[in-house]
Formats: structure tokens, C-alpha cells, sequence
């Protein structure tokens, strides 16, 4: 006989007479008829020699668990291995290829004014990354984000390194991907056509409204964003099996205009082509979205891709069940600078305070490291049944000391499952 | 009957799942499904809160 509770992460909905359950583990979300319901809600009344295949739906997307699992325990346990294991399954490296851009944002947190130009010495990051291969009998995946500045300005490096690092990873089947941060604007037709070659898997473009706004805050052209979008158009016709990521920062500044944009992409067919997603502008300035003014801004976003009929892009944004809260708090995984300096986050590059090791020595091991590694768990957080996708938050602001607002954390999920349950 | 909106993942993975399987589509490796390592309010280019 086996007896079962409910999962503490469940969230119960109600839509009018119909009940849906949401499982912030396995990121499943299901209406349930009255029977299953009935069924639910007695569960822990009942112990049961065998069920029927509503229990095993209900076990597997985690709704329901064994009486004696500690469910909190098992994902501390799984975040702890992936902290703290020597030999990680997967690692992921964001390499920044050059600090030097071709724009010049005023929000950038690069902000590379007077700096000297550098770009990563792509020899020595070949021979670290195969060393860390070559001292990880477990690892089966490994993942590279290409970064900057602009890393289209170091394509030839971003050849040279691939050609070098897939045959090697082929050879051990560890699996390679990558992925680009780019503002787009060299994602030329010659570039587009080796993505397939290079294993880039998702382009990151990023728009920051229409024209007028564009050129403001990233500090170019106009006309910039009209060859950015061509570009974009040309890689959504591309045979390239990459997806394509937009993503639109604002502030109360170009907040309109972002909309306008969003209209634009959908009258232009750009969506649903590309995944979409609104990202708050932090510059510690007047124009900043605080959490709750955010929250107002992705309502109406979601709200847009509602009402557009994008069922699939809303689903998108309902962030994920993750193991930490960040890539880079794991063991094995580095930003890489362009300096060779390894680092925990893409907010450190630059910064020579925040240097965790180099690719010629390895790790340090020192206390950056270890303030990054710390307080990934906090107790009170265990039983919150939003835990499983917020994991506490973004570990730089928490090290700055800010406090996770959990209210508007709950509330953009809450609002988003109300729109899918319409 | 239950009709799955999101089919979203098998837990089995807490038990004796592997951290590859976790991590497949993320570009910067937290995730499992999503394709981005931090949160929504993360500033870091990561494509976390787009997918």
C-alpha cells in the first residue's frame, strides 16, 4: 500500500466552475474534470495498492508525492550537487569576446568609457576549456554564450574557437551548443549562414523601442534599427535551426515606444517567429521601473500577447523550474573576460574585485567565489511554492544587499497562469 | 481527465535524473527547459524571463 500527499508546490487555481493545478517543479499546468478533483482532494485520506493513470499524471508532474518524501530536501540536495559537485554533468561558459561595441548604450553596466580595447586571447581560452574537459570524466554538456561588447566584431574568433572545440567535444560526445548576445547589427548574411556550422542554437537580439528611442538609448543611428530588423528577417528565412530571442529593455523613458514596437513586430510577422521578452533597464536612474512598476509593464505585455492570439509566446514567459538561480553559481560554469579573467557574473565584467581565477591558473578559490556559492538556500524560503522558480532570487542583488520582493515575484506568475486559464 | 495546458517535465529527475537532462536548452546552463540562467529581474542579457 502506498500513500500520498499533496505537493507543497502545488498552486490551485479557480476559473469559474473549472479547478486547474500548477506545479512549480515540473512547470506543469492541467484543468482537472470533477472526478480528479475528488480524486486530489481525498488524497491523503486514502493509501492505494495501484492507480489508474490520473495518479500516475498527477505523480509524475509532481502534484502528488509519496507520504515520506521530503520534497524541499530532495531539491536543496539536487542544488547543493550542482553547487558544490567537482565533476558537473553540464557547465556553461558566457565568453566575453571583446569589450569594444559598435553602440554605445547609456544603460550598459559594461560602460567601457576610456577602457582599453581588449579581446579574449582565444588560444589560451581553447586550452582551458579543453583542461576543464579533460579533468571532468562526468560532464555530457557544455555550453557556450557568446558575449561583449559586440561579439560580432570578433567573428573570426568565434570561428577559430569552435573549429578548435567541437571535434574535441565530438570526439568525448559531450554535447556542444552556444547561443549569441548581439545588438545584430553585423548578423550579416555570411555570419547567418554558418550558425548551423558554429552550433549557435539561439540568437539574442536586443530593441530598445522604435526608432526615435532606439537611437537614443543605444546611441546610434536611426537607421540602425531598420538594417537590425532586415537582419533579423534574413535569419528567420535562413535554413538555421537557431531560434531567435528579442528582447526589448524599457523604462518609464521609452516604455511607449517599446509597445509601439511590439505592435510593429506583430503587423510586420516578426512574431511569432521570434520569442519575446521585456526586460527592465537598471542604470540607477529616475526613468528605473521599480519591481511593482515592472510587474504593471509585464501584465500589459502579456496582456498584448494575449489578445494577439500568441498562446504560445504567453506559455514562454511563465519562467521555468530551475536547479539554482543562477547558471554561474554552479560549480564549472564562468564568465570569461576579455582579459582571461574568470568571473560569477556578467555584472562583474571589468571588475578587478570580482576575479575568481584566470585561464592560465584555474580558480583561486577565494572569497568571491564563495559569498556567490552562499545562501543559495535560505530556510524560510523551503516551503514557498514559488521557490522552485524564483530560487531565491538573482545572486548579485541579493550580495548588494537588496531584498527579494516576493509579492511581485508571486504576482507576475499569478498573473500570467490567470491568462492561460481564460 | 486532466487536460494539460503545459505539459512541463517529468519530476522524476529530483530522484535519479541527471544534471544534463536538466540543463539541455539553456544557453547559460541553469535551466532545464528554460533558456537562461537567472530571473526575471536579472539584468544579464541571459534570455532567462523570454522563454
Amino acid at each position: 500500500m502506498k500513500s500520498f500527499k499533496k505537493s507543497v508546490y502545488n498552486i490551485v487555481l479557480q476559473n469559474g466552475k473549472n479547478t486547474f493545478l500548477y506545479n512549480t517543479v515540473s512547470g506543469s499546468l492541467v484543468k482537472l474534470d470533477s472526478e480528479t478533483l475528488s480524486v486530489y482532494d481525498n488524497i491523503e485520506n486514502e493509501s492505494f495498492d495501484a492507480f489508474d493513470n490520473n495518479h500516475n499524471i498527477m505523480l509524475r508532474k509532481g502534484f502528488i508525492v509519496e507520504r515520506h518524501i521530503d520534497e524541499s530536501g530532495f531539491l536543496f540536495q539536487r542544488t547543493y550537487s550542482a553547487i558544490y559537485s567537482h565533476e558537473p554533468e553540464a557547465v556553461s561558459y558566457t565568453v566575453v569576446l571583446t569589450n569594444r561595441c559598435n553602440y554605445n548604450c547609456y544603460y550598459c553596466f559594461e560602460n567601457n568609457d576610456g577602457k582599453k580595447m581588449q579581446h579574449v586571447d582565444s588560444d589560451a581560452l581553447i586550452k582551458f576549456i579543453e583542461s576543464q574537459v579533460l579533468g571532468n570524466r562526468r560532464l555530457k554538456n557544455l555550453r557556450i554564450t557568446w558575449f561583449g561588447g559586440e561579439p560580432l566584431l570578433c567573428k573570426d574568433s568565434i570561428i577559430k574557437i569552435s573549429a578548435a572545440l567541437i571535434p574535441f567535444l565530438d570526439e568525448r560526445k559531450i554535447k556542444y551548443s552556444s547561443s549569441i548576445i548581439t545588438n545584430g547589427y553585423d548578423l550579416t548574411d555570411d555570419i547567418i549562414s554558418k550558425l548551423n556550422e558554429l552550433r549557435v542554437s539561439h540568437v539574442q537580439v536586443t530593441l530598445d523601442g522604435m526608432h526615435e528611442f532606439y537611437s537614443k538609448y543605444k546611441r546610434t543611428m536611426e537607421s540602425s534599427l531598420d538594417r537590425v530588423l532586415l537582419n533579423v528577417r534574413s535569419l528567420i528565412d535562413s535554413k538555421s535551426f537557431c531560434s531567435i530571442g528579442l528582447r526589448l529593455n524599457c523604462n518609464k523613458g521609452n516604455l511607449e515606444s517599446v509597445f509601439s514596437l511590439l505592435e510593429y513586430l506583430d503587423e510586420t510577422g516578426y512574431l511569432p517567429e521570434c520569442e519575446i521578452g521585456l526586460s527592465p533597464i537598471l542604470s540607477s536612474g529616475k526613468d528605473d521601473l521599480n519591481d511593482e512598476e515592472f510587474s504593471d509593464v509585464l501584465l500589459r505585455f502579456y496582456t498584448f500577447l494575449y489578445e494577439k492570439g500568441y498562446m504560445e509566446l504567453v506559455k514562454k514567459q511563465l519562467k521555468r523550474p530551475r536547479i539554482m538561480s543562477c547558471g554561474y553559481v554552479g560549480y564549472g560554469s564562468y564568465i570569461i573576460d576579455t582579459d582571461g579573467t574568470l568571473k560569477k557574473c556578467e555584472r562583474h565584467i571589468g571588475l578587478s574585485k570580482m576575479v575568481i581565477g584566470d585561464l592560465i591558473n584555474g580558480k583561486y578559490y577565494n572569497s568571491v567565489e564563495r559569498d556567490f556559492q552562499n545562501g543559495e538556500m535560505e530556510g524560510s524560503c523551503a516551503d514557498c511554492n514559488i521557490y522552485p522558480i524564483c530560487r531565491g532570487g538573482c545572486k548579485e542583488r541579493k550580495l548588494k544587499g537588496e531584498k527579494l520582493n516576493c509579492a511581485v515575484q508571486r504576482r507576475s506568475i499569478m498573473d500570467l497562469l490567470n491568462l492561460l486559464i481564460q | 481527465m486532466m487536460d494539460f495546458i503545459i505539459e512541463g517535465i517529468d519530476v522524476d529527475y529530483i530522484y535519479s535524473g541527471s544534471d544534463t537532462e536538466m540543463m539541455s536548452d539553456s544557453p547559460c546552463g541553469t535551466d532545464y527547459s528554460c533558456s537562461s540562467g537567472c530571473n526575471s529581474y536579472c539584468n544579464c542579457n541571459c534570455n532567462c524571463d523570454q522563454n
